[in-house]
């Protein structure tokens, strides 16, 4: 009766009506009279003539093997079935163990069989007898409560699972399967049917009440201590830190977020001061609900990063957002902003943004968004901020990706003058090349915003160059394949800012399992020219990672010049050697280790680290 | 009243653009509400199955499941995410719990395209692109390499600058803010220009141009004369 088709989407989609697999009243088949738990042909025909006009035969198979008596097969309330039916299992030696449901959910019940089976398996098929006028509505051209008549609309019909883009280049089957109505499970090759082959049974989505709420996260630590060859000049800091997510904390698929890090820095320096600085910094502190496929509001408050317009940063509030369609999105922010360092001082920065967003279709090949932003220092206007971003991602040719901020001064606004101006601008772009080679462009632009906020970043900017400093860069990076295990990889770069320009190129070769214990090895020389230096050099690095343990040496010689002399005390040499080992004794801990050391002159610097990091 | 309508005006007139964006973002919402046909079809339907597509999977669901809800795992259970899916999956998300990203927030193709950004918050705010494998590794995703990465940029790392912690020139950098700075000495070093005493810098003017005396391949006095 029941067999299985291809996976092709035209299949699924008609598995996704058939998924109701109700053997679509009578049809011939029919209901069984059971003896002694094992059914005899003679009785089972005799039954058959009595019972063929009463009962009607909805054919399952067995999924999951519980116990010697008890399987969960793929067949639930609606495809009429009702705890306390009878159920039989045929057996792979042609017999057949009678049984009934101990228990059923809209897509699946439990099989009480009245003896233990032992050869009892997954795949098995059997029969559930149904009293006829269950379905007696149906004749008349009614279907029963909650049996499904469209694979695309009805909850838990399809078996395309959560992906939206599988959905969507699935909708025209789904389309067709849906204009046939209910069908019949016809399948020719059921005796080749074994258990590693897939069920095509459609299944309901778990919702979040009944789904376990669940934690993961990490705890990391983090040291470093950098010793230098002038007397009493050092660096060291500690940093530990948690993140965790509380997923469906309370059954309503909501989300808590929690952030939070301790860090001590310590700073000599023989002319200064030393410095010296503990924070303890709650970065997220946030609960979130909806925003998802049962839900299109999505609510966050507490301390989070901005999900509509992450360019609007940390917010103290509270957001809110709206999937208003397919292809229409918007949503709200108010709150207080955090101060962009290590101490994220609240209570200064008020804000009020709102955002909308375009995407093309349920695959999001392209996606506009607009948002603005309003913010107040100290209770004074600061600043008003327009971000745009889009991508293109098709399936094949070039995808790329552009963010662009735009501040709108005023008149007040002394530095700027009134009026537009673009702050900062990203767009990166990348054809699609089958991994064949890699090629990448990338275009950066940036002024300073002028805002009191921002004057915790820029604090040593001075006013002119906050008035007129722009820079913009471009670059190039890709890579070719010149064996199967060896390519050539390069880049190029270009800047210019208000006051001069230059470059990088850097040229090399990657190398995979090129010898002995080493997985990967990379060389490369590379030229510069910065603001006041310009360098020529090479660099190695050498990989090795096993299981539990990889290490890491890299190498760089370097020989600087710096521009602003005229004699020969402007170039020197620079080499920097650093070994990392990274040990990982279980999946969930990894433990790095590394030591780095500068020799430059007669000056030198040892750096070392250790970075711990357990995932659960 | 009239006290109250002239506020009013004042906070239109000093805060147009904030108005305008919060009478828009009423305006949208007002017409979402009202198209209460519209707002019935979510992007990503409800009746789409489980967020895991099951239509490859093995018919003995014991393989996987186990208990009397579909969702406890086995505690063997394993996947070989590249052979099933064409997706490997790298570093630390190899061990990460299938439902961070298999969730009812979206469409995991969709968010894959998106890079890491569709699943990951980016914490730089879009300020440093949308390419974080350039820095980050997958497994502990902490950013190496830093120091031959800056040769890229206007500062090339030299000297001292070369064994200096980011935190020191990057204020934000504990929080993800790693925003280009001015390459100007004093930008970093005003403290230094300050306390520069012998000889007194702001007396003799010396305020810029500081290579012109000091190299940065010593923590100490001006060198080269």
């Amino acid at each position: 009766m029941r067999g299985r088709k291809g996976n092709d989407g035209r299949a699924r989609a008609v598995a996704c009506v058939g998924g109701a697999t109700i053997v679509w009243l009578a049809l011939g088949s029919t209901g069984h009279a059971l003896v002694d738990g094992v059914e005899s042909g003679e009785a089972r025909a005799s039954q058959d003539a009595s019972d063929e006009a009463t009962t009607v035969a909805v054919g399952f198979r067995v999924t999951t093997v519980l116990d010697e008596r008890r399987a969960r097969i793929d067949r639930g309330s609606t495809d009429g079935l009702e705890v306390g039916d009878a159920a039989l299992v045929f057996r792979p030696d042609g017999g057949r163990e009678r049984g009934r449901l101990e228990s059923l959910d809209e897509r699946s019940a439990v099989v009480l069989l009245e003896r233990r089976v032992g050869d009892l398996r997954a795949g098995l098929r059997g029969e559930v007898s149904v009293p006829a006028e269950r379905f007696a509505s149906a004749d008349d051209g009614t279907q029963p409560e909650g049996t499904p008549t469209d694979g695309a609309d009805v909850d838990g019909a399809s078996a395309d699972g959560a992906d939206g883009a599988d959905g969507a280049d699935d909708a025209g089957g789904r389309d067709e399967a849906a204009e046939r109505g209910p069908s019949i499970w016809e399948y020719e090759d059921d005796d080749g049917f074994t258990e590693d082959m897939p069920l095509l049974a459609g299944m309901r989505p778990v919702r979040p009440d009944e789904r376990a709420p669940f934690v993961v996260g990490r705890v990391f630590v983090a040291a470093d201590g950098r010793f230098t060859s002038d007397d009493g000049r050092g660096d060291h800091f500690v940093r530990m830190g948690t993140d965790l997510a509380f997923e469906n904390p309370f059954g309503n698929g909501g989300l808590i977020d929690t952030r939070v890090e301790w860090d001590f820095r310590r700073f000599e320096r023989p002319e200064l001061d030393d410095l010296e600085d503990t924070e303890f910094r709650v970065e997220r502190l946030s609960y979130a609900i909806g925003g998802t496929r049962f839900d299109r509001d999505r609510f966050a408050g507490g301390r989070f990063l901005q999900q509509g317009a992450p360019e609007f940063g940390v917010l103290d509030g509270f957001e809110w957002s709206r999937s208003a369609s397919e292809f229409h999105a918007f949503g709200a922010s108010v709150g207080f902003m955090p101060e962009p360092d290590a101490e994220y001082e609240s209570g200064e920065d008020f804000q009020l943004a709102g955002w909308y967003r375009w995407t093309s279709d349920a695959s999001e090949q392209a996606a506009v968004r607009v948002g603005f932003q309003k913010s107040w220092h100290d209770g004074a206007a600061d600043r008003d901020l327009i971000v745009a971003t889009g991508h293109w991602l098709p399936r094949r040719g070039w995808s790329g990706h552009a963010t662009l901020w735009i501040d709108l001064y005023s008149s007040g606004d002394e530095l700027k003058g009134a009026g537009p101006e673009i702050t900062r601008a990203y767009l990166t772009a990348t054809p699609d090349t089958a991994r064949s080679y890699g090629f990448d462009l990338t275009y950066a632009f940036q002024r300073y915003p002028f805002t009191e906020r921002d004057d915790v970043l820029q604090a040593g900017v001075e006013p002119e160059r906050i008035a007129g400093e722009r820079i913009h860069r471009f670059s190039v990076d890709g890579w070719v394949p010149w064996r199967e295990d060896l390519r050539a990889v390069g880049r190029a770069g270009l800047w210019n800012d208000s006051d001069a320009d230059g470059g990088d190129v850097e040229l090399g070769v990657e190398a995979y399992d090129p010898w002995w214990r080493i997985d990967d090895a990379r060389a490369v020389l590379f030229l510069a020219e910065g603001e006041f230096t310009n360098v020529w050099g090479a660099r190695v690095d050498l990989a090795s990672g096993g299981n539990e343990v990889g290490y890491d040496l890299f190498y760089e010689f370097a020989n600087y010049d710096q521009r602003g002399f005229d004699d020969d005390n402007d170039d020197f040499v620079q080499q920097r050697l650093r070994a990392t080992v990274t040990w990982r004794p279980r999946r969930d801990l990894s433990i790095e280790a590394y030591l780095d050391g500068t020799i430059f002159n007669a000056e030198n610097g040892v750096t070392a680290g250790v970075f711990t990091q357990w995932t659960f | 009243m009239d006290v109250l309508i002239e506020a009013l005006r004042r906070v239109v007139r000093e805060n147009r653009a904030a108005v305008a964006v919060m009478a828009l973002s009423a305006f949208l919402c007002a017409c979402a509400l009202q198209r209460t046909g519209g707002l019935e079809v979510h992007r990503w339907r409800a009746g789409l199955g489980p967020v895991v597509p099951h239509d490859t999977f093995p018919a003995d669901c014991s393989l996987c499941h186990q208990g009397g809800d579909w969702n406890t795992l086995r505690p063997d259970f394993a996947f070989d995410h590249a052979a099933e899916t064409g997706v490997p999956l790298e570093g630390a998300h190899d061990a990460a719990q299938c439902l961070r990203c298999h969730n009812d927030r979206g469409a995991v193709q969709v968010f894959a395209e998106r890079g890491c950004a569709g699943c990951h918050e980016d914490v730089h705010q879009g300020q440093l692109g949308s390419r974080c494998d350039d820095c980050h590794d997958q497994l502990t995703w902490r950013a190496g390499g830093m120091v031959e990465w800056h040769s890229r940029t206007r500062f090339p790392l030299n000297g001292v600058h070369a064994i200096t912690s980011c935190a020191r020139c990057h204020e934000g950098a504990d929080v993800g803010r790693f925003a280009p700075l001015d390459v100007e000495c004093a930008s970093c070093h005003y403290d230094n220009l300050l306390t520069a005493q012998n000889p007194d810098h702001f007396a003799f003017g010396w305020t810029n141009n500081c290579d012109d005396c000091h190299v940065p391949t010593t923590w100490q006095q001006a060198q080269g004369f």
